[in-house]
This record gives structure tokens, sequence and C-alpha cells, in this order.
């Protein structure tokens, strides 16, 4: 029977937001009893496909298919219904109950005539389903006073209190230590020997031998292709990660770098995980911070831009250490910055264009406290004009803007402050492909201009094109740096990844 | 057309707010026929003066980080202040205004502190100051009613500003159009703005956003303080109590001007007319003797009305040029 070989397929799933086709025809199948691997770079288009299995987004186009039946408006309850349980990397315990009651959150016990909740087959029932899972949880134990690996546990044995088809499990293995992911993935094996499917979504290269029956690859929404783990290297999955043939939207016009701008030396943060950063960026100079999310990049770029405090180091800016600074100082000195989260940190989306482009530099055009109307539209339009802002006048807010127009609008306040040293943290994300290569060439330009920029990207295609030297970062540590000449997509990921034994001990 | 399309409704929300007062003019004046007279409407206005007053620091919390609920204590103590200057210890009238006013705005400061270095929500450390300022006053005046102030005193309140202007009348002009100045054309009302509609961007834009709260509320704690001062000018006596009645309806009257509770967005236009619309049916209410144990029910359901259709206005809109 053709029909019940899969207990999952998706077939030809789209998914568009404005301006980004975050899934284009994307199929995906899934057996009973297998580990499936999915395996991307980030915005490779993984959690919205997961997503869409969820039910939480609605594929635009394509089929769902559950044990061979076409799944017809889907949603959450329905997924759920179906037997598909999603462990997400940022739990959803509810923090301040107990475990037992966590699990049966969906449905408690009840006696009385459902009138009463009956805790007390409550927690036996807790009991048991996690010693299925050769767990030992105590049940009246408080959620957030577990440790991660037995908050994932108990994840788990919620998702199990439904009829359990399908797991997904994003990234489950990121916040686990060695001995932690052994007792997930015997776990794993227990439930797959039940016939559950899983679809395992990972970073970890290293890992998914050890676990993963099939992979399948994606990359910037597109799917690239399924194979048998068994028979695939590791080298052979980065290589279709990465892909290729994205150069022509990069172009450099490389020259000798000037003076040194900035400086790090030896900074190190316990809050957000730096450990010994040292770091130059010289005039005319693009220099590029790989490494996956959550490696201490964007941690880097704050911290040199004087955003987050750091206990030890220092920061020079043109030879001249900073001391007890913040943004105000970092951009009055020259500093700018594009952060992470364009929406959260980068602009104020209920104001307009022009209130955006001018607020880093309101005290430099108006000294005398007064605002110069006059003044501030011959300022907005010519950057409007430079930078090709796709807005139809200057009072527009900036909330109804595209995302690669918002990205230039924030790229138009760092240029108005005139700064010198330019910090991008993902220019790119969410942003069209026209609007990609439209930032690229900006980059470029500041490059001639003599001005120093670092750009820090999950994109190791725009990384490799557009920089001078690179610098990769795993857990808060910069491991290796590249120049442009001996820079490779795969030493790259290798690195940010920790794929090299050796490397895993740095 | 998405180009104009906030500009539009920000637009028609705001005419529809005129719209409204301009109905209930019109209802006013067949109700009665005193409701137009030259001395009705100044009355009205003078009414509305106080709240407008306070309205202005008010909408500019609000716009940058949230309300002020220190402000009806604050009004207060520096009217008690005042008054116990210039009655007890016979200081001149202007320097008892003055002293009541940095008062004022140093307790603002005190309010500014609390929210952006000790980073207490506005909602709390106002609200607690309101308590301990009221404490205060009472511990000032003890239950006693002070009265009886002298001439120049009560100019404020009662004067005529070129012989026809009713001096409080005239001080809320000026207040709003300096508020409305500071807010449309300085780069502080940009800050507020800013740091109203993100707090984090503007911050990582070189907005000094501590200072910028602080400034925020040093403004609504200073205005507090003149419109306790204009309200015992005028009522020509003052108690422990008499800004209790006044902070909820201010804040009321913020948001049906169209200010946003979550900040970055509205205006002191907004404000002035919200105000108004509440004076004119307070007025209408007594031209018509309406039993006073409906007026605050009325009230209420007045509120809620204003802000309603500003909602319907605003959605229905953005709908129609969506499509």
């Amino acid at each position: 029977m053709e029909q019940t070989e899969y207990l999952l397929e998706m077939k030809n799933i789209s998914k568009f937001f404005p301006g980004v086709k975050a899934l284009d025809q994307v199929g995906f199948t899934l057996k009973r009893g297998e580990v499936h691997v999915l395996l991307g770079e980030n915005g490779a288009g993984k959690s919205t496909l997961m997503k869409v299995l969820a039910g939480a987004y609605v594929p635009d186009a394509g089929e769902v298919l559950v044990e061979g039946k076409k799944v017809e408006r889907f949603s959450p309850r329905r997924a759920q219904s179906l037997g598909v349980g999603i462990i997400y990397q940022e739990f959803n315990l509810v923090p301040y109950i107990n475990v037992a009651q966590n699990i049966f959150i969906d449905e408690f016990p009840k006696k009385w005539f459902n009138m009463r909740i009956d805790h007390k087959k409550m927690h036996v029932d807790a009991d048991s389903l996690l010693a299925s899972l050769s767990m030992n949880v105590d049940t009246h134990a408080i959620a957030q006073e577990l440790p991660v690996a037995q908050q994932q546990m108990v994840e788990v044995a919620k998702a199990l209190t439904h009829d359990l088809k399908i797991l997904v499990m994003d990234e489950p293995t990121s916040a686990l230590s060695d001995r932690e992911i052994e007792k997930l993935f015997d776990m794993i094996r227990a439930l797959t020997a039940k016939g559950i499917g899983i679809i395992f979504i990972s970073h970890r290269l290293q890992e998914i031998p050890l676990i993963g029956d099939r992979i399948t690859i994606l990359r910037d929404g597109k799917y690239i292709g399924t194979r048998e783990v068994r028979e695939t290297t590791s080298d052979q999955m980065v290589s279709m990660m990465v892909g290729r043939d994205l150069g022509s939207l990069f172009h450099r016009d490389f020259q000798k770098s000037g003076e040194q701008v900035l400086k790090i030396s030896n900074l190190s943060s316990k809050k957000t995980g730096l450990k010994h950063i040292n770091l130059e960026l010289n005039r005319g100079e693009i220099v590029g911070i790989a490494g996956l999310v959550g490696s201490g990049r964007s941690e880097l770029a704050r911290a040199a831009f004087q955003a987050d405090k750091y206990e030890e180091g220092e920061v020079f800016f043109f030879g001249e250490k900073i001391k007890h600074g913040n943004p105000r100082k970092a951009i009055q000195r020259g500093m700018s910055l594009i952060p992470e989260d364009r929406k959260r940190q980068g602009l104020s989306l209920i104001l307009t264009v022009a209130e955006n482009i001018v607020l880093s530099s309101l005290s430099k055009l108006y000294p005398t406290g007064f605002i110069s109307f006059k003044k501030e539209d011959e300022i907005v339009k010519k950057y409007i004009k430079d930078l090709r802002i796709a807005t139809p006048h200057s009072r527009q807010i900036v909330q109804n803007l595209s995302g690669g127009n918002q990205q230039k609008v924030v790229l138009a306040k760092c240029l108005c402050t005139e700064a010198e040293i330019y910090i991008f943290d993902e220019p790119t994300r969410g942003i069209d492909v026209g609007a990609k290569g439209e930032i690229y060439s900006f980059m470029n330009e500041l490059a001639k201009m003599g001005k120093a920029v670092l750009m820090i990207s999950s994109e190791l295609p725009e990384i490799i094109g557009m920089c001078d030297r690179i610098y990769v970062m795993r857990e808060g540590n910069i491991v290796a740096d590249y120049n442009k000449e001996n820079a490779t997509q795969e030493k790259i990921i290798a690195h940010a990844m920790g794929a090299k034994k050796e490397e895993c001990t740095i | 057309m998405i180009a104009n399309k906030k500009k539009k409704v920000e637009l028609i929300s705001s005419l529809s707010r005129f719209g409204a007062l301009f109905i209930l003019v019109v209802i006013g004046s067949m109700i009665s026929d005193v409701f137009l007279s030259g001395r009705n409407i100044s009355n009205v206005i003078t009414n509305a003066s106080v709240m407008i007053i306070l309205g202005v620091g008010q909408t500019i919390a609000i716009i940058t980080n949230g309300p002020d609920l220190s402000a009806g204590s604050i009004m207060t103590i520096c009217a008690v202040i005042a008054a116990i200057l210039v009655k007890t210890f016979g200081m001149f009238f202007l320097w008892a205004f003055g002293l009541a006013i940095i008062l004022g705005i140093a307790l603002g400061l005190l309010n500014g502190f609390m929210i952006s270095k000790v980073g207490i929500p506005s909602f709390i450390s106002t609200y607690g100051l309101q308590w301990a300022v009221f404490g205060f006053a009472y511990l000032i005046l003890r239950g006693y009613v002070l009265y009886d102030f002298t001439a120049s005193f009560r100019f404020l309140g009662n004067g005529y500003l070129f012989g026809f202007i009713q001096m409080p009348i005239a001080v809320m002009i000026i207040v709003v159009i300096s508020g409305i100045a500071v807010m449309k054309w300085t780069t502080l009302g940009r800050r507020f703005y800013s740091v109203g509609a993100n707090s984090e961007s503007a911050r990582l834009s070189g907005v000094d956003t501590d200072k910028t709260v602080i400034y925020a509320f040093m403004i609504s704690g200073g205005l507090a303080a003149l419109a306790g001062i204009v309200l015992v000018a005028r009522i020509n006596a003052v108690q422990a109590d008499i800004g209790r009645s006044y902070l909820l309806p201010v804040i009321a009257t913020v948001f049906m001007g169209g200010t946003s509770p979550t900040g970055g967005q509205g205006s002191i236009i907004g404000t002035v007319i919200g105000a108004l619309i509440i004076a004119i049916v307070q007025n209408g209410m007594n031209l018509l003797a309406v039993p006073s144990e409906w007026r605050e029910a009325i009230i209420g359901a007045l509120i809620i009305i204003t802000v309603l259709i500003d909602i319907l206005v605003r959605k229905r809109f953005t709908h129609l040029q969506k499509a």
C-alpha cells in the first residue's frame, strides 16, 4: 500500500511573506519510526516549514498529507489532533506550575463528574509517562526550577498525552551537555521504536550520524535534496547547505586598508558570554563576523557600540580608549550600528521616515534645539534619493514600508550622523534580493570612501563575497580568522559549527 | 493608495474629534439659550482650563513613558505650599508661586528618576508618590481649610487679561501653545515621541532615554503645580484634597484626545478637545439640572463613546483605504 508508506508527506509547499519567498515548493516526507534530520542555514526555511506543519502558518500553495490523507484547513488544534507534537527551542512550559500540571495542561484528568481536577491521578499518570521515557523527574517540582534537560523531557511527556505520531524537535541539543544529549538520543530511540516519526532540526553536523536516518536540506527556502544519512559525509551536507551562485550580487572594489579606527582588546562579559575578544578594524575595510545565531556575534557588536556593558577588556576608537560608554557617546565619536532586529532596535515604527532618519543627529542638525523643517526636508529628501528609498514622501510612517526600505531608513539614519565606522548586524535579513544587492553596493561605497565596515551575517556567501577579512565566532569566542584569499564557506561553517573534533575543545 | 493612508486616517480621526465637539455645541445651544452666551462659554473654558493645564503635562508624560498618577497630589501640595507661604509667612505672591512650581518640578524629577534610573514602572512609582504626597499635604494642613487670599493672589484665578480674557484661560492658552511648540518644533519633543515609540531603538540611536523621561515628568510636575495654583486662586480656598478629583478625568481627556496608551503617538490639541468635551457636557448637565447621581455615569459613558468612535473611525478608514 503506497498510501501508508509515509506518515507525513508535505508536497510543493510555498509560503510568501512581504518581499520574501520563505518557502518555494518545498517537499518533505517522514516514515514511521524514522528520525529525519532537517538541515539548513538560518533563514533557509526550516522553521517556516515546521510552522506550516504545526498549523501556525497557512501555506500559500502545496498540500500536507498525514497517513496518506490530505489535511484541509490546518490549524494548531487540528495539527494536535492529527498527532503532531512540536518542541520548540524556547520551551512552552508554564514556569510557575508543577510538572504534572504542565504535562496535562491541555486536558486535566477530572473527577466528581468532571467538576474537579483529579490531582492524584494526574501525578500518577505523569509519573508513568515520565517513567516510559526512563526519566526520573519529581512531578511536584515547579517547571522553572528544573534544569533545561528535564524541562525538555516534560515537554516530550506533554506531547505524549495526545496520540503522538509525529514529533518535531527544534535544535533539541543546543542547550544540553554531552551526557544529557546521550539520554535524549536514548529517548528518541524509544519513541521511534513505538513507530513515532521524529523530525530533528539541528545545526550540529557531528551528531547527525548518531541519530538520523534520513536528511533533508533546505537553502533559501528551496528544497535541495534528501539523502540517507549513512551514505552522506558531512562535507557533502555542508556543500548542499551552502550552495553557490550568489556571487554575481557582490561587487567589491578592494583597496589597501588605512588607519586603524576600532580596536577591541581582550573583551569579556559574563552576562553576554563573550570571552577574550580581540578585533581590529581599519579604514577602507569590510570585516565580517561569521558564526551561528547565538554564537555571540550580535553581543560583540553591541559591546563595541557600547550598548551593553562588559566587565573586562577595552575598546578603542581612533586609538582613544572609551570609558563609561553608551550609544550616544559611540555615535558622537563616529560609530553607528545597524541593529539585528530592525523592528525592535533599529526603528521607531510608528514615527515617520524623516523623524527616524534624523533621530541620531538631532543635536548635530539643530544645535539650538529647535527643528528647522526646511533643513530637515532637504536632508531627508537627499537620503531618500541617494539610497533609493521607496516611500511616497518623507512624512510616511515607517511601518508601511517594505523590509528592504525600512533597512535603508536605518542606514540613512546612520549616514546622517556622518559616522566613520559602520556596524551592520544581519543587514540583509528578511529583505528581497534586489534590496540585498543595493545594501551590498552601499557597503562597497562606504569602504571606497575610506569608512570602516564591520558586517555580521549568517549568510556565508555575502560574508565571503564582501569582506576583506573574516572572524569566525562560536560560543562567545573568536575561533578563527581568515583573509579574503584563504576563506572558504566550508572552512568557516566547520569552525562555526565545531564540526572538527579538535576545535570543539577551544 | 497606501501612500497617504496613515496621514489620512490621522486627519479623519482628528476631524471626528472636532466633529464631536461641534455636535455637542449644537446640542448645547438647542438645550438652552444661555449656552451660547459669551458669559457661559467663557465659564466653560475657564472651568476646563485647570484640566487642560494638567492635561498638557499628562499628555507629554503618556507619550514619553506612561501616566503620571501623582499629578493630582503634586497639584495639591504645591497649592498648599503656595497658600501657606503667602498666608502664614506673608511672602510676595509671585515668589510663592515660583517656589511652588519649583517644588512641582522637583517632584516630577523624583518621578522621572524612579522610572528611568531605578527602573520602577511609571504606573507604580507615580502612584506610590501620590500617596506619599497626599499624606504630606494632610500633615501640613491637618484638615484645616486656608481661604481668603489677597487680591493679587486671586488675580490669577479671577482677573482679566486686557480686561476681557479670564486669567485661567490666558494661562491655559500660553501652556497649550508652548506645549504644542515643544512637541512639534523642538528636538526635545522629537525625543519624547521617539522614546515613547520605541525606547530601545531611541537609546541605540543615541537618545539619552533616561534624561528624556526625567524631563517629561518634570514638565508634568511643573504644570501640575501651576494648575494647583490657578485652581486655588480661582476658588479662593485650599484644603488637603483639592487635586484628588482631577487625576482620573485628566487621564481620560488625554485618551479621549487620541493619545496612545502605549506611547509615541498623540497630540496636545487632542487633549484640549477632550477636556472641552467633558467641560461642555458638565455645563450642559448643570443647565439641564441633571441630578448629581447621574452625572458620573454620563461622563463615564461619554469617555467610552468618544474613544470608541475614534477606534471605529480609524478601523473603518484604514479598511477602506486597503480595499
